[in-house]
């Protein structure tokens, strides 16, 4: 998530003192997003070596104090890869993204992660997309995030490959 | 709290454990989005945060 001298100027963002791993912005609109980092070692379940290092990206509004529409803003896309940048730091860190699907709109959501991605990733990232198609219709539109020097990283290609391709989770 | 789920149930189709792990992913992620919504109101340490640096920035402009 790497800011080119283009960019929009990210909102500066604060850590939640009791919860290191949920961060909160403002906007110039009043509203307040959080960009959380849920722990989810259940993913690579038959990978001890992973779990401890699996985070599912949530992001929220959480406080619209005008009640008015959420208007454009690219500075917010420019705050959560600044985020995501700075909660990778840790190399080992993985970030799992699913895109919300409750109201239909997963594909252009993942349209405007994938520009996020693509416009901020720098050299520094490696991001993986896989669709899984639900029988009842639905797509899940998921995203593996990680640094290039993720010391983990053969594992965790491998791990998300088994789990998003339905393989058995035991190890090979 | 709650409980961290697990993956084991089969989903019905082809691909019924991939399937099975975005359907509870994406409940889990629904449910930590309407946590999220309600701690925030609460969460007076974060808001106090969020309005100095409000006020920060004001200064600075």
């Amino acid at each position: 998530m790497q800011k080119r001298n283009d960019s929009p100027i990210p909102y500066p963002f604060v850590i939640d003192e009791d919860d290191s791993t949920t961060f909160a912005f403002e906007t110039n609109h009043q509203l307040v997003y959080e960009v959380r980092f849920k722990h989810t070692g259940y993913i690579f379940v038959s990978y001890p070596e992973l779990e401890l290092h699996a985070f599912e990206l949530i992001i929220r509004l959480v406080s619209n104090s005008t009640g008015n529409r959420t208007p454009l803003d690219t500075q917010i896309a420019a705050t959560i890869a600044g985020i995501v940048r700075s909660f990778l730091a840790r190399t080992e860190r993985v970030i799992i993204y699913i895109c919300d699907s409750s109201d239909l709109r997963q594909v252009t959501r993942a349209r405007k992660f994938d520009t996020w991605y693509e416009y901020y990733r720098g050299i520094d990232f490696i991001k993986i997309n896989r669709n899984i198609i639900d029988p009842s219709g639905e797509v899940y539109l998921t995203a593996l995030i990680m640094r290039h020097d993720n010391p983990l990283k053969v594992r965790i290609f491998e791990a998300f490959d088994r789990l998003t391709s339905g393989q058995a989770e035991d190890k090979p | 709290m709650t409980q961290e789920p697990k993956y084991d149930q089969p989903a019905e189709g082809s691909n019924e454990r991939a399937v099975a792990w975005a359907r509870q992913a994406m409940a889990n992620k629904r449910a930590e989005q309407k946590r999220m919504a309600e701690e925030y109101k609460t969460n007076y340490k974060l808001q106090a945060a969020l309005a100095k640096l409000r006020s920060k920035n004001a200064k600075t402009e």
